[in-house]
């Protein structure tokens, strides 16, 4: 005992030589500050000695000595009341246990994935989404929870098609500031870069979310920060923590989508005006003996009968006109589609001893997708354990499981191809699945069973029973860590993490099948032979992505006095390896597993209806891709009388971009930042200020792209006229390949008044530096043509923005709780090639807009629109300054300057609105989402689209008739023949571009919180009801016509969702 | 404290050791196992393999669209979107207009950045035997490019010239930094000839793909070349050269005139397989062959079935040496008898000439139906070859150079001419517009000069 109380005497004696500062040593009074409410232990808390000028802060593990001379001591720590602790003549030891303050400003601490930091110290800009947050939304997926609660994080759903995948929704922070890099945050989990599917991660495993926005909070992540990052913590037990379970459950409906949004479906009587006009013009007279047998609509068909004289003029209008009374979509969504549903359940037990702690999470998400046909479930598990064998050392294990399964079996409107026409049926008056046109007419395909081929007839509501496609995810995630610290407030952490994803995704078209049937008959021989084996077809695709990462860390904390210092060095090293392979089998028979493995791939067969070809090629696919990292950092904060701190990273990542010299490899990222807490000076000691606190940073993040290389590099495949392995030529090489640097200056300012208003403004720039763009090169060395890319380190952009939070809570019986999130970012690019060899259409017309200095990255473009003209209904162009119909002369000459800028595609201030109010039990709240200073491209009416693919518009009502409408419409009239030069003038034209400005009410929460008395035994203690609207719907929105402006071009918009849940608390 | 201290610096140690030590290795392993730099032998033969780049669809083909062996109706003419089709079609005096940069450009330079990039690696491989053959090969495919952009962007071989008029640039390494610099004509066919010679010597007698060059391919590029030079003995030499190593041709009659496609790709007849750039004007809907050309054809001539068919009133093109759409531009056994027979008459052994000449026409006319050609008053032998060359090669991307040639001697020039929308167009024998200009994206880059049309 003596001998102990002597080593740790001198222990800290050698300590305070060391670092070269000297503090009374004899007679002294040791304490711990800990949580009154768990007994954690409280770091940095200010102890000051009553009636002297004393003051230390307690260490990482709360611990403090003060001179024994000390009588009463006062310990404040933010977030918890500061209180007076007599401590005379107590030489064993004192224990101070605070407790939390209820507070609008709580002690945050934010976890960067390296180290857990105290929001008083940070210098940098970061944001933290706790679960009380996160678990007010129901999302199903833990991302979709995080719109609307941290300024600067931005939704950009502009590609989403509701209909196809919900996971193209792009997140920025703070907007894009790569042009040809990958523009999303990274998202680190528990300490590591998550390499697996997000929707895997339960919501409800998560504790807290944090957002890095600037240098100073990113840059640790080094090369792959560019983009800001986003760390995710899940739920751990705690030490000395009651046994606890707590169980939760969420029913989540949403309606049947809308299916009569879409402007680009026309009333069958509108389409069929179209055809008949279409028709009468000879439009169809080339198809009419196409050899190619081109599919015709019904009622083409029809008046084709009525022109040969099959049928009489009577009947076809007969027959036309009982066709004009129906509506596809009617059936559509009768048939295909039905309210969808999912019910997510979640149990948590969790409990701590001293010596040990554990968590063990299970989750249950079950759900059937609006399509039917659709469904999936995911279940996943989740433990975590920690020990303390020794004071000093803590080991810790984690798990993670996951298996998700989903079946994709059915079909959509949107799958049923061009045979969709207005007024087609799914199925007759007595519920007999009908057949719609799909490849081939409907006259060619009847003939099938006469000429002895397969049924060819394509019947949508059938196929669902005869498809099975099924996704299967598995997911492993397991961690070990190790943490020793042999003296105060050192510590040296090991940890280590293995990442296992697996995912089988298996296509079986059963014999049965359209698209069995369809092939077998398309390469049936003259003699009747089946060159194409007539059986099910089985496509199964499968990857695994495996990543293994070791971290080892230094960690240096000690607070001396009125100085604290905060040091951290480590290294890690990180490989993730990506594996797919595929196989697809024909003529296979799910029974008994055989297929038919003697086909001849290289013989040109003849094809009905004409033409020759091989058969499809059934190779499957191989492939490997290895990542690796190898990453040194530093970082470290000083403060002075926690008032003052200053803080600095550097990073230095090497990865095995391919073909780099290795000496290329490493880029250097830096930060530096600094802090004051304003409201800890005594002038500003104001009984109503709260907290004002002013932070500056600046610094690199990085940038990379590993699809380009210093030497020239090739890719392998198979040569298909020769069956030689051939190699392309990716890359020419580029000796000069540095990675993107993303350069970050913030300014931030946070502040809380009378206890009831807090918030944060910051103001930053992003300037991306060494961007990669394309730099047009002479063809005559062989890059001209397709394929090769010369990307070069030139191009740079700039993004200024302001981030800015306000929160307001009122006290009393009844609360009123408000928020206000507001994000602007304005980018544009600063320098890049003005791409002369792209056609100057393409500024208007193209998916992806050609970067232009001095605009946006995201810039919306559009053809002057010059009228129509009066005597024809077409369009007008202008062409050498007078107005004409020259369509094509028009597009040769022109230049980028006549077109019309309209301004961003994407929004430049987005807010959200929260307002909550409380009262005994219950509390509602609601958000309200803002996006403005954006626009979008509708779509119009477009002739050639609408004959070759019957995707026409409303707006076909209102077209162009007779002279003299072209004083009340814009609608081209009927041309005489397709041109789509015609078309493009007016469907590109600035007509079609709306402001993209609206508000959407983003949800409505009423929940009822029952808190339980404690009891000495086990039993409830909260139980929580909830009532949940999400995505209700736009309140305002610029456009005239009812259009979803953050999705344009979705055939409807993303349906609205109400939950009901439950949680439960069991202590 | 001694003990801590040494556990810390361990600990220290091991990191510093993790980050430094294994560092070469760990970074050194590839990242994309599809990905590769090409340094082995069979990477680099693979490169030449890419028949994407090297075969197919890249031979220019401005010259052939304004030949003059296919019309084209106004209402055809009118909706091809590239407007250097319609104006290759026309002789416009500007070809690219506002387009910024031409496959016919292009597509050969890429061949011959491949071709570079393996002349390259070639010299850096250990086993001299391999080497060799992929320097053959590369040095086959280069000539092969060069020696096609000669004939569309360079000007005219003149007989018995000096040959000094721009040529094309003659880029010899894989090095984008290089500039392109324009040579002379002569220059140009001086580096495909020297290349051909050393690529013949280093080339198997017949290839294992018919995408790859081999000497059968060498001599019967030279002998294409000789005749373009008027060099006849040279020419007839590697013709001869060229059939000693490959002279099957096709018997027409076991071919089905009702096939969409009738002829395969790759078959025995093809020496060296090419295409040519695809234009709009090329597809059944659009083409259609001059009827002076099409009646040309005897009635019991079978190429008249398998070259041609009625598509809805008007004579399109299916005798193509490869798949529909795209029209063959390689070498190919027929050529190299026609050759040898214009060689023959040019060196005045008519008897001769004409009896190459039947052995090949004897396989494109109905069995049996074929009356061997004899010297005639009405028609010199001369003329006769040239006819069937016309007949036999049309659509190969040869009319345009032949017209250049031929147009040189005052008794077989030809003026060409075209109606569009009641408009007449000539190009009158010699014509600046025989030289195709340079593309926008080439002038803008390179600095080079354009030609003067």
């Amino acid at each position: 005992m003596m001998e102990g109380l002597r080593y740790r005497a001198v222990r800290f004696l050698i300590l305070c030589f060391l670092l070269g500062l000297t503090v009374a040593s004899f007679g002294q009074i040791k304490g711990r500050v800990v949580d009154g409410a768990d007994g954690r232990s409280l770091s940095s808390a200010v102890i000051k000695v009553k009636g002297s000028s004393f003051v230390v802060m307690s260490d990482s593990s709360g611990r403090f000595v003060v001179p024994s001379e000390s009588k009463v001591l006062l310990v404040s720590l933010t977030g918890y009341a500061p209180m007076e602790q007599v401590v005379a003549g107590a030489e064993l030891g004192v224990l101070v246990r605070l407790v939390a303050s209820i507070k609008l400003l709580d002690q945050v601490v934010v976890n960067t994935g390296y180290q857990q930091l105290v929001r008083e110290r940070v210098t940098g800009s970061f944001v933290k989404v706790d679960s009380a947050l996160l678990n007010r939304s129901a999302s199903a997926d833990l991302l979709g929870r995080l719109e609307g609660t941290v300024p600067g994080l931005v939704f950009d759903r502009r590609g989403v098609e509701p209909e196809f995948d919900r996971s193209t929704t792009k997140l920025r922070i703070r907007g894009e500031s790569s042009i040809n890099v990958a523009t999303e945050p990274l998202v680190v989990v528990d300490n590591f870069p998550y390499e697996g599917d997000l929707t895997n991660i339960n919501p409800s495993d998560v504790e807290s979310v944090t957002v890095l926005k600037d240098a100073a909070a990113a840059s640790i992540w080094g090369a792959k920060a560019g983009n800001g990052v986003i760390v995710i913590t899940t739920k751990k037990g705690k030490y000395n923590g009651p046994l606890e379970i707590s169980f939760g459950s969420n029913l989540i409906y949403s309606p049947k989508p809308d299916l009569y949004y879409d402007r680009g479906f026309m009333p069958s009587v509108d389409f069929i005006e179209a055809e008949r006009a279409f028709f009468a013009k000879g439009f169809y007279s080339a198809l009419e003996n196409d050899l190619g047998k081109s599919v015709l609509s019904p009622v083409v068909e029809l008046l084709f009968d009525g022109k040969n004289g099959r049928l009489t003029s009577a009947q076809v209008d007969a027959a036309i006109s009982g066709l004009s009374d129906n509506d596809i979509r009617k059936q559509a969504n009768q048939l295909l589609y039905r309210g969808s549903m999912l019910s997510q359940s979640s149990l948590s037990i969790s409990g701590g001893s001293a010596r040990s702690s554990s968590i063990l999470n299970l989750g249950y998400n079950n759900s059937l997708a609006s399509v039917r046909g659709n469904q999936s479930n995911r279940l996943t598990l989740n433990t975590q354990h920690r020990y303390r064998p020794l004071e000093k050392l803590e080991l810790t294990v984690g798990l993670f499981l996951v298996q998700a399964r989903e079946l994709e079996n059915g079909v959509a409107f949107s799958d049923l191809g061009v045979g969709a026409y207005p007024y087609a049926q799914l199925e007759d008056t007595d519920g007999n699945p009908l057949a719609l046109v799909r490849d081939f007419r409907r006259s060619y395909v009847l003939q099938a069973p006469a000429l002895s081929l397969l049924d060819w007839q394509y019947r949508p509501v059938q196929e669902r029973d005869l498809l099975d496609n099924t996704n299967t995810t598995r997911e492993l995630r397991t961690s070990f860590g190790l943490k020793y610290g042999p003296f105060r407030g050192f510590n040296v952490q090991l940890d280590y993490q293995f990442q296992g994803q697996w995912t089988d995704r298996e296509n079986l078209y059963a014999k049965d099948s359209y698209y069995v049937r369809n092939l077998v008959n398309r390469y049936t021989q003259a003699d009747g032979s089946m060159a194409f084996p007539n059986g099910a077809v089985l496509d199964a695709n499968s990857s695994y992505k495996s990543g293994h990462s070791l971290r080892g860390q230094l960690n240096y904390q000690q607070s001396f006095g009125i100085h604290s210092v905060n040091l951290l060095l480590g290294a890690e090293g990180r490989e993730v390896v990506a594996e797919t392979n595929g196989l697809k089998l024909y003529g296979y028979d799910p029974e008994v597993l055989t297929f038919a493995d003697r086909l001849d791939f290289v013989t040109r067969y003849p094809t009905r209806p004409r033409l020759t070809a091989q058969l499809p090629t059934n190779s499957g696919a191989v492939g490997s891709l290895t990542d690796r990292f190898l990453s040194s950092y530093v970082n470290g904060s000083y403060s002075l009388l926690e008032r003052y701190t200053l803080s600095g990273s550097a990073r230095l990542d090497g990865s095995n971009l391919f073909g780099v010299k290795a000496n290329q490899k490493s880029v250097p990222l830096w930060s530096a930042g600094l802090a004051w807490n304003m409201d800890k000076e005594q002038f500003l000691k104001f009984p109503w200020l709260d907290r004002l606190k002013l932070r500056a940073s600046y610094g690199f993040n990085g940038n990379i792209d590993n699809r380009i290389s210093a030497f020239v590099t090739a890719s392998y495949a198979n040569d298909p006229l020769t069956g030689q392995r051939r190699a392309s030529v990716l890359n020419p090489g580029n000796p000069q390949l540095r990675w993107e640097k993303v350069q970050i200056t913030n300014l931030g300012l946070d502040f809380g008044f009378f206890g009831r208003f807090g918030g944060s403004l910051e103001y930053y720039v992003k300037r991306g530096k060494d961007l990669l763009g394309n730099r047009t090169i002479d063809p005559t060395t062989g890059l001209g043509a397709a394929a090769i890319t010369n990307l070069v380190n030139y191009a740079s952009t700039r993004t200024n923005g302001l981030d800015f939070s306000l929160d307001y809570r009122s006290k009393g019986a009844i609360r009123w709780t408000a928020s206000l999130l507001l994000s602007y970012a304005k980018d544009i690019v600063t320098e890049y090639e003005e791409k002369a060899n792209v056609p100057v259409i393409t500024l208007v017309t193209g998916t992806v807009v050609p970067p232009a200095t001095g605009r946006s990255l995201n810039s919306i473009y559009s053809l002057p629109w010059y009228g129509l003209d009066p005597a024809t209904g077409d369009p007008l162009v202008m062409v050498g300054g007078v107005l004409g119909k020259d369509y094509t002369g028009y597009f040769q000459q022109l230049k980028p300057e006549q077109l019309i800028y309209h301004g961003r595609g994407n929004p430049l201030l987005t807010g959200f609105v929260r307002n909550g109010i409380s009262y005994g039990n219950f509390s509602l709240s609601a958000t309200l989402s803002f996006k403005t200073g954006y626009y979008f491209k509708r779509d119009g009416l477009n002739y050639s689209t609408l004959f070759s693919s019957g995707a026409g518009n409303v707006e076909f009502a209102s077209r162009w008739k007779v002279p003299g409408d072209e004083q009340f419409t814009s609608v081209p009239a009927i041309p005489a023949s397709i041109n789509a030069n015609r078309e493009t003038v007016y469907g590109q034209s600035s007509l079609m571009v709306e402001r993209g400005d609206h508000i959407r009410l983003q949800d409505v929460n009423l929940s009822y919180q029952l808190k339980l008395p404690s009891r000495t035994k086990m039993g409830l203690r909260v139980m929580q009801l909830y009532l949940l609207g999400n995505n209700l719907g736009l309140l305002y929105r610029a456009n005239k016509l009812g259009l979803d402006p953050d999705m344009p071009l979705a055939i409807y918009p993303l349906a609205p969702t109400f939950t009901i849940g439950i949680k439960t608390n069991l202590n | 404290m001694r003990k801590r201290t040494k556990t810390t610096g361990l600990v220290i140690v091991f990191l510093l050791a993790l980050v430094f030590g294994c560092r070469k290795d760990f970074l050194e392993v590839k990242s994309n196992k599809k990905l590769v730099v090409p340094t082995t032998a069979k990477d680099l033969q693979a490169l030449l393999d890419n028949t994407a780049v090297m075969n197919q669809q890249g031979d220019p083909s401005l010259g052939e669209q304004g030949a003059g062996d296919f019309v084209l109706a106004d209402a055809r003419w009118e909706t091809i979107s590239a407007a250097s089709e319609r104006n290759a079609y026309i002789w416009a005096r500007d070809i690219f207009g506002s387009e910024p940069t031409s496959y016919d450009w292009n597509r050969p330079y890429q061949m011959i950045f491949y071709a570079n990039t393996v002349i390259e690696g070639a010299q850096r491989l250990k086993d001299g035997a391999d080497a060799a053959k992929l320097r053959g090969q590369a040095l086959f495919y280069r000539a092969w490019a060069f020696h096609n952009l000669l004939q569309v962007f360079g000007n005219p071989y003149m007989l018995g010239a000096s040959n000094d008029a721009a040529g094309i640039p003659l880029r010899l390494e894989a090095d984008i930094n290089l500039p392109s610099v324009r040579s002379t004509v002569a220059q140009g066919y001086a580096q495909v000839i020297s290349d051909l010679t050393e690529a013949s010597g280093l080339l198997p007698d017949l290839p294992l793909v018919k995408t790859r060059g081999s000497k059968a391919a060498a001599y019967a590029l030279l002998a294409r070349v000789y005749l373009q030079m008027g060099k006849y003995e040279q020419a007839l030499d590697f013709a001869e050269k060229a059939l000693t190593l490959q002279a099957v041709l096709l018997d027409y009659n076991s071919i089905s005139p009702t096939a969409a496609n009738p002829f395969k790709v790759l078959n025995d007849e093809v020496i060296y397989h090419s295409e040519l750039v695809y234009a709009s004007a090329f597809g059944s809907t659009r083409l259609n062959v001059v009827p002076e050309l099409y009646n040309s054809y005897g009635a019991d001539d079978l190429r008249k079935v398998l070259y041609f068919f009625n598509n809805a009133g008007t004579m399109a093109f299916k005798g193509s040496y490869t798949t529909l759409p795209f029209f063959f531009s390689g070498l190919a056994v027929d050529e190299m008898l026609l050759i040898k027979a214009e060689c023959l008459t040019r060196m005045t052994k008519d008897t001769q000439a004409l009896e190459v000449l039947n052995t090949l026409l004897v396989k494109r006319y109905k069995t049996g139906k074929f009356v061997p050609l004899v010297p005639s008053v009405n028609q010199s032998v001369l003329d006769l070859v040239l006819s069937e060359r016309r007949k036999e090669l049309v659509f190969r991307g040869i009319r345009w150079a032949d017209l250049r040639r031929l147009n040189q001697d005052p008794n077989l020039q030809r003026e060409l001419i075209r109606v569009i929308k009641g408009q007449t167009y000539r190009l009158p024998p010699g014509d600046p517009r025989y030289i195709m200009p340079l593309p926008n994206d080439v002038l803008r880059q390179s600095g080079m000069p354009n030609n003067n049309r």
